[in-house]
């Protein structure tokens, strides 16, 4: 895994939280309680010299671990950070893919409804998915997410989409360019606090956070952040370890066959 | 480590997959396990192994129903990190250069040296809007050089054509290399190629690397872009972002185009207060007495920067530019005038009379703006002389002045 | 005080709702219960499936003293309870 400057991409992601406040009338972020929105928090906290200038909604379906729920009480209130949660529901019948079977996603809208919010800050990073598709740190909510340049917001030389652009809200990806090792980074030098489910008890840790029913351990005896980082240096499974196998393989045929090889 | 993006142009099926894949391999930037697998779908498509399979492109990430995939490798080499991406078609590859991230300085080239493809509109296209977006050096991998029996002569011809559109385009002499490759057989890609004895210079990697590292060059001077205001308790801080030179606390500065002297109070950076803040950084400042708003520049006050409301630029063009647009540069936003006098002729790279710049062209034209900016070119300050158009909100085309 | 806990647990069993998880809250910090272990039994798939699914809970020697459900119930909709198991540690790990 490459280690990249956090130095510069700091810069780069306090850039876009400052522009994202600039343009936006009502921004909100979203706040899981892992390691990637935390450092996010911590970034902006810095650009604002002290004060998150922002809400953080955290979407709970209930299911969260305790640890998690502590993290997030304790340091909304060492931070003095404006946390919203949003509630979601278990619902009664469950189709495949959706997570813990509670629709977050219909929670999130609630509570971007009822405040109004055109700005949602969303701490993803583009080594997560294998490929994160297109490099967009502004994206339009109610567009449809073709494929033609001539509708896409040209994102280019600092300038970003605002709400003219669009009618409904804007995701902003403040740290799309960051690797999961350049956030251990971080976190170590700016002593960002840790939800201690990412540290190993009994031979075992969790590497990234949702909810108790989708989160998978991983092997691992790092008791550190420095711990961690060593063991990503050398790793070769994907963060998201626990994916099934079966669906990429089937990828890689349908892209074979749009290619024309099959 | 910085992960420098590397841009890669060239027309479709010129080889840039296969290129990224057999780099993954000669730099030992994939996994065995990756590269296992790869052989294994040649191997079950009854072909020889073909590197391109080894991108992670065949993950496909599904937003909103639709396919997307655009690749991206990551390739490390010498103490350097190196991002290739790659974009599966012509216009796809236009849309990612003018709506995405910003790259670097420096492109890859690929031209297939196999009879019937050589340099094609698409590869000249590709270094139009390469040298309007600021690449300034372009390394140019003439590849499948293997198909045409590692002939010089064909190396040769497609060096020559390359290099006159370069010219004519703007490029400077010089900043333009060229090596024959073979991707498919990794000839001159990490190492020098056996097959390619004729070939004295540098393999292709080691042009990257020395393209990536290049220096900048330009003016030093300070360049502070205002972007706003944020509040500290009961304190009003600008914010700004430091494109240029430097910035120290104490420092008289000339805020434009207001026209007025102002002297920097107190400096943060990334929360603290500091004595000194250089390019790259996001600052938090005060300053007595000035008003600045979002799109003023910062200078410094012996610097003479240029004002106005008129300009020559060179465009390109999404659809259709027309005569009415609005502008952006710098953070602010501006109702303009396009009145085009030139477009770029695609055959030989030159400026012909024109009065309008076909769909996915570039022209010069000369531009008047509803009020007053700070007037810099591209050339002088890149960060500066960039601007986006849109017609009626929707994306229309970019600009660079001068 | 583990039988305090154990009437509280069984009342939670036959009337799943807030008020009973607020007493098992209270009572929570003084039990000597200090790890959880979340296990859903038959996955999550459907609503019903959070009636087959419990959290064992643990004393500061990794014992079993007690499983309580994963959901409250509110009417006909569950929502998660894990919140009220807030300063446990996890055991998920240790399988």
């Amino acid at each position: 895994m490459i280690m990249q400057n956090i130095s510069e991409l700091e810069e780069k992601s306090a850039y876009i939280i400052r522009e994202t406040k600039e343009k936006f009338e009502n921004v909100a972020a979203l706040w899981s309680g892992g390691k990637d929105s935390t450092a996010m928090i911590m970034i902006a906290r810095r650009a604002f010299l002290g004060k998150v200038p922002f809400p953080v909604i955290h979407i709970d379906n209930g299911i969260d671990f305790p640890e998690t729920y502590k993290f997030r009480d304790d340091l909304a209130k060492k931070w003095n950070l404006n946390l919203i949660v949003a509630k979601s529901r278990i619902k009664p019948e469950l189709s495949g893919f959706s997570c813990c079977g509670s629709n977050k996603t219909d929670a999130l809208k609630e509570v971007m409804k009822e405040h109004g919010f055109d700005a949602l800050i969303v701490s993803i990073r583009r080594d997560e998915h294998g490929i994160r598709a297109k490099e967009r740190y502004f994206s339009p909510r109610d567009t449809e997410f073709k494929w033609n340049y001539k509708d896409q917001p040209a994102e280019l030389w600092n300038n970003y989409s605002s709400k003219m652009d669009t009618k409904g809200h804007v995701r902003v990806h403040p740290i799309l360019d960051w690797n999961e090792i350049d956030i251990w980074q971080y976190t170590l030098k700016m002593k960002v606090p840790v939800n201690p489910l990412y540290y190993s008890s009994n031979g075992y840790r969790y590497r990234s956070l949702g909810c108790t029913h989708c989160t998978v351990p991983v092997k691992s005896n790092a008791r550190s952040v420095k711990q961690i980082m060593d063991e990503l240096k050398v790793t070769e499974t994907e963060e998201r370890a626990g994916r099934e196998q079966d669906k990429e393989k089937a990828y890689v045929m349908e892209k074979l066959r749009a290619l024309g090889y099959m | 480590m910085d992960i420098k993006r590397v841009t890669l142009l060239g027309n479709k099926d010129h080889g840039k997959s296969t290129l990224i894949g057999s780099l993954l391999i000669a730099t030992k930037s994939a996994t065995k396990q990756r590269i296992d697998e790869a052989k294994k779908v040649s191997m079950k498509l009854g072909r020889d192994f073909e590197p391109g399979f080894i991108l992670d492109s065949f993950e496909e990430e599904r937003e909103g129903g639709l396919t997307i995939d655009t690749t991206r490798a990551q390739i490390t080499y010498r103490d350097a990190a190196f991002e290739f991406i790659d974009v599966p078609g012509h216009e796809e590859l236009i849309g990612n250069m003018i709506s995405g991230a910003s790259y670097g300085d420096f492109a890859v080239l690929m031209v297939s040296a196999k009879g019937g493809e050589g340099v094609t509109e698409q590869t000249r296209r590709h270094l139009v809007l390469a040298k309007l977006l600021g690449i300034r050096r372009v390394v140019v991998a003439v590849n499948k050089m293997d198909m045409v029996a590692y002939k010089k002569e064909r190396f040769e011809a497609i060096v020559e054509s390359v290099q006159e559109f370069c010219m004519n385009v703007g490029f400077e002499p010089g900043s333009v290399v060229f090596v024959p490759v073979s991707a498919y057989n990794a000839d001159n890609l990490v190492k020098r190629s056996m097959h390619i004895r004729w070939y004295r210079g540098k393999p292709l990697m080691e042009l990257i690397y020395e393209a990536a590292s290049a220096r900048k060059k330009g003016n030093r001077g300070l360049r502070l872009l205002f972007q706003g205001t944020i509040k500290s308790g009961r304190k009003t801080l600008y914010t700004g972002k430091i494109v240029n030179g430097r910035l120290r606390r104490g420092q008289r500065i000339l805020v434009m185009p207001l026209g007025k002297n102002a002297v920097v109070s107190s400096l943060y950076v990334k929360g603290k207060e500091i004595g000194s803040a250089s390019e790259g950084n996001n600052v938090a400042l005060e300053m007595p007495g000035t008003h600045a708003t979002r799109g003023c520049i910062g200078f410094e006050p012996e610097s003479n920067p240029r004002c106005g409301t008129v300009f020559e630029a060179m465009v390109f063009s999404v659809g259709r530019i027309p005569k009415k647009v609005q502008l952006r540069m710098n953070g602010s936003e501006f109702m303009a005038d396009v009145s085009v006098f030139g477009e770029i002729d695609l055959k030989s790279g030159k400026i012909k009379e024109a009065n309008s710049i076909k769909p996915l062209g570039t022209g010069k034209a000369k531009i008047r703006l509803s009020r007053s900016v700070v007037i810099e070119s591209a050339a002088e300050c890149p960060e500066m002389g960039r601007f986006l158009l849109y017609d009626s909100g929707k994306f229309a085309g970019i600009g660079v002045i001068g | 005080m583990v039988k305090e806990i154990d009437r509280i647990v069984d009342s939670l069993w036959s009337v799943n709702d807030a008020g009973n998880w607020d007493r098992l809250r209270k009572k929570l910090d003084s039990s000597g219960i200090r790890y959880y272990r979340v296990v859903f039994e038959h996955g999550l798939r459907k609503a019903d499936d959070m009636n087959k699914s419990y959290v064992e809970l643990y004393d500061s020697k990794k014992k079993l003293v007690s499983k309580v459900p994963v959901a409250v119930r509110d009417g006909k909709k569950f929502e998660g309870a894990l919140i009220y198991l807030k300063g446990l540690s996890n055991m998920n790990k240790v399988d």
